[in-house]
């Protein structure tokens, strides 16, 4: 509301840090206690399941475990892993950068509907994709196999911090380059990618934990991953020692990648200098490459949404659904929603204090809950989920294992990451300088808490629950473990259908999760843009 | 009788001092304003005031209470009976004006006629459900002004309140809010760098300078009679000219200048320091002829109201530039030689002069 004053006002003098970034020494002020106490309640649940983990860890000891850990089977699902995860995410960060660039930055006809239909393949859940792959050429499956449909499930998750970057960037970098005397590639990799490098880095990243984590994917085209291996052990006969191995193992893969893109990212610097004064780029001419280019859209778009949605709509049609048992999809549906809404809740109140002790009172506390973040980040879904069962089984005498409080506890851990990102960049962007107003006019820590800090992270904190919604929704492995028995989510019913190649009794479900997962999404979306607390936020 | 006390306030963020031992008071009813450049810690001080930090040594006291002693005593800021005005208003975005207005009241009154008052009170009448991104600059910093003012707070901080504002906008507002503080009968304490603000807005002026107060003093006595040079020059514009002291005046180059009242007689023949305003400056013209000891204009701004002219006295024991100030048009041109005189009593400070403490 007062940049363009406070442009004019040059002079107006600075002698604080920015409000938000208290000063690095001197009396810090304390934490509230409510808050401090939520906030380790919060960070002593995300570390639940890697304690859980080691604790049975150390319960083999390391002579049972080391002749599951060192055999030829780990060094097969090693070499899987690894390599497929190097090449999915080596194609995803060039396909997701170019259809950033051609997007964000050239006269590509239809611009606007490409941004769109580009990045819908992320609301398809990959084990579906993989299902519309196979239905229609079950011959597909091994390295090649998952490799093509992998890449056509996640690399939206690079295109899209990517253009959102390449948005922010300050073109007249760029044009300053090009003035320079460099040509159009090379100013590209001398400026550009140096911009947008922590976007394509994070999703980069984003693409390799999904791979690590993935599970149905890979079961349906027959290519065996240390998660496919992992299910196989916990469903034959529960072979606890192996899987906890074979866990562990995962567990640090992850972890690798999490310090590597640390490490790759390193300081932060900023991505301009100067004013914030936001310019639209022009948008480069295409000339005669534009036909090839929009060709190789629409194979693109042809190929990562049309391929799993036609295969849904086909074999809807014609798959002899007509015994399409309508009872059970309600019920799968109303179980799905309502394990959705519980972990979204769970896990928003759960960012909530975390979010605003990090961002108001960073000390040593939050940063251990900033580790414990981490530390979940490494987790995949099914190394979560059967901790928990393990540990249920073992100490609780079966308490809440498979009951509904476990499962949506198991989704609120998993997904916890993505609500912290969404709820704490809305925290940090509400100057704090309003909430020292309100304590200033006579009203109490949590009061002010209550009235100004959590409005106006309103909009952060539906994202939150939105993401985490979509995320539950979707969600295959960790509810194939945890599901109450005798409840069916449209994953697992879907996933039951599909395992019996019943595919048309199988596609109703996937397209009903789909939609389920895509209508919030959407309504919130421009629900957001509506709120007048944008207004500020963005100045 | 005296609302505010702070004694020999120290506050340093990591290795770096903000504020070195500041002390102030602020009679009740008074308006106060504190003037200093960038990086004086002027708001630094505002935010202990106003209990959003802590001091690392020294003691606040508020309407004779202790809200600020390390170690012994701390009154958080919600219970300091303050209204906080910051820099840019910072109305809450997602609650209409008579909301912003009624926050900081207790549930039961938020209804009441309180808001309505305050609301007429700044002449926002009709705008009462507007959201903030929906007012001007102005009106924004009226409605952070009834929204401070709303709980009768005792003591109201001001944090650059103007300078977030057009120019053109400025003198009204500056007006409105001194209207309304006089009309609440508060006390409030204004920190600005804008030394106009200040010796046009409050009763008293603090200067602050390195992390102390350096002359605490009506705006009147602070330009007539500034503590030091720097003092001086911050103020207003300054001619600083050098001199040599006759008892109760000054022999300079523009003759001998009586020191004003309440110099302290200094040693006669020590060399001095002598501030002369632009305004006590006359010009008169002088026959070219005669003109190898006069002045020379070297430059000329027009401000409407008045100017302000560049002279080069040409004598070796003046300044190369003397600064006046003359009413209205001027009838010179550039290169004109001028006789410049001296009108009314002048300051004086021994040369090399050591930099005086607060000056009480």
């Amino acid at each position: 509301m007062s940049t363009t004053a406070a442009g004019e006002l040059g002079s107006a003098p600075q002698l604080l840090p920015p409000a938000g970034r208290p000063p690095a020494a001197g009396r810090r002020r304390p934490s509230p206690p409510v808050l401090l106490a939520g906030a380790v309640l919060v960070g002593l649940l995300l570390l639940l399941p890697l304690a859980f983990l080691i604790l049975e860890a150390v319960q083999y000891g390391f002579s049972a475990l080391r002749p599951l850990l060192f055999r030829s089977l780990t060094a097969t699902l090693l070499w899987n892993t690894v390599s497929l995860t190097v090449v999915v995410t080596a194609l995803c960060a060039v396909i997701g950068t170019v259809a950033a660039w051609f997007v964000e930055r050239t006269e590509l006809p239809g611009r606007r509907f490409w941004a769109v239909l580009v990045v819908v393949p992320v609301g398809i859940p990959d084990f579906v994709t993989s299902f519309g792959w196979k239905s229609i050429f079950p011959s597909l499956g091994g390295f090649g196999g998952a490799t093509l449909v992998m890449t056509l499930a996640v690399y939206p998750l690079v295109y899209l911090p990517v253009a959102a970057s390449l948005r922010n960037a300050d073109p007249a970098q760029e044009e300053v380059a090009r003035s320079l005397g460099l040509g159009r590639l090379r100013a590209f990799l001398r400026v550009t990618l140096p911009q947008i490098r922590v976007a394509l880095l994070g999703g980069c990243l984003l693409v390799g934990l999904v791979m690590l984590a993935e599970y149905g994917a890979f079961e349906i085209l027959g290519f065996r991953t240390f998660t496919t291996e992992i299910y196989t052990e916990f469903l034959s006969g529960f072979n606890a020692p192996a899987a906890c191995a074979l866990s562990l193992v995962l567990v640090v893969l992850s972890l690798f990648l999490l310090t590597g893109e640390g490490l790759a990212r390193g300081r932060g610097r900023p991505s301009r200098t100067g004013a914030l004064a936001a310019r639209i780029p022009r948008p480069y001419r295409l000339g005669r490459s534009r036909l090839p280019v929009l060709a190789g859209f629409l194979a693109l778009v042809g190929l990562a949404l049309g391929v799993p949605v036609g295969a849904i709509v086909y074999w809807i049609l014609h798959g002899g659904s007509s015994t399409l048992p309508s009872a059970s999809i309600v019920s799968a549906a109303a179980h799905t929603v309502f394990y959705g809404i519980g972990a979204g809740l769970l896990a928003t109140l759960a960012a909530l204090p975390v979010a605003i002790l990090s961002v108001r009172y960073p000390g040593r506390v939050s940063l251990i809950l900033e580790r414990s973040n981490y530390l979940v980040l490494a987790m995949p879904g099914l190394v979560i989920a059967l901790a928990l069962t393990y540990f249920t089984e073992r100490y609780a005498a079966g308490f809440l294992y498979q009951s509904s409080t476990m499962l949506i506890v198991a989704y609120a851990i998993m997904f916890f990451p993505l609500a912290l990102v969404a709820v704490r960049t809305s925290v940090a962007q509400a100057p704090a300088s309003l909430e020292e107003v309100g304590r200033s006019l006579g009203r109490s820590r949590l009061e002010v808490l209550w009235r100004l800090t959590v409005p106006l992270a309103a909009p952060g904190l539906a994202a939150a629950f939105s993401l985490v919604f979509l995320e539950a929704v979707t969600e295959l492995t960790a509810t194939l473990v945890l599901i109450p028995t005798g409840a069916h989510t449209l994953a697992t019913q879907f996933w039951s259908f599909q395992t019996n190649i019943s595919y048309g009794q199988a596609a109703p479900y996937a397209g009903l999760m789909i939609l389920i997962a895509a209508v919030p999404s959407y309504v919130l979306g421009r629900w957001f843009d509506r709120l007048p607390s944008r207004a500020i936020v963005s100045g | 009788m005296t609302w505010l006390e702070i004694n020999d306030l120290h506050k340093a963020f990591g290795r770096s001092p903000v504020l070195a031992g500041v002390g102030l008071t602020v009679p009740t009813g008074s308006l106060t304003a504190i003037l200093g450049s960038s990086g004086a810690g002027k708001t630094t001080l505002l935010r202990l005031i106003a209990g959003f930090e802590r001091a690392d040594r020294g003691t606040i006291s508020l309407g004779g209470l202790m809200v600020d002693a390390p170690d012994s005593a701390w009154v958080a800021s919600e219970r300091r009976r303050i209204g906080y005005v910051p820099q840019e208003g910072s109305l809450f975005p997602h609650l209409t004006v008579a909301k912003n207005i009624g926050f900081g009241l207790p549930r039961a009154a938020r209804g009441g006629g309180r808001i309505d008052e305050l609301i007429e009170l700044i002449g926002m009448q009709g705008l009462d459900g507007r959201y903030p991104h929906q007012l001007s600059g102005g009106q924004q910093q009226r409605v952070a002004l009834a929204r401070a003012l709303a709980t009768r707070p005792q003591l109201v901080l001001l944090d650059e309140p103007f300078s977030s504002l057009d120019p053109s906008l400025r003198a009204g507002v500056r007006a409105d809010v001194k209207r309304l503080l006089r009309s609440a009968g508060a006390t409030a304490l204004l920190v600005t760098h804008d030394q106009d603000e200040a010796l046009s807005l409050a009763d008293r002026v603090a200067v602050i300078r390195d992390g102390r107060v350096c002359q605490l003093d009506t705006p009147q006595q602070l330009y007539d009679a500034p503590a030091d040079t720097e003092v001086a020059g911050f103020v207003g514009e300054a001619n600083l000219v050098p001199g040599v002291f006759l008892g109760r005046s000054v022999r300079t180059a523009f003759g001998d200048l009586a020191c004003g009242c309440g110099a302290r007689p200094e040693r006669a023949g020590a060399d001095a320091v002598v501030l002369i305003r632009p305004e006590q400056i006359k010009l008169c013209p002088v026959d070219p002829a005669a003109a190898s000891r006069a002045g020379r204009i070297v430059d000329l701004e027009y401000h409407g109201h008045d100017s302000v002219v560049r002279v080069q006295p040409g004598r070796e024991d003046a300044p190369s530039v003397i600064l006046a100030r003359v009413l209205g048009q001027v009838s010179y041109e550039l290169g004109s030689p001028v006789e410049l005189t001296v009108e009314g009593p002048v300051v004086a400070w021994r040369a090399e002069p050591v930099r005086s403490a607060a000056k009480p």
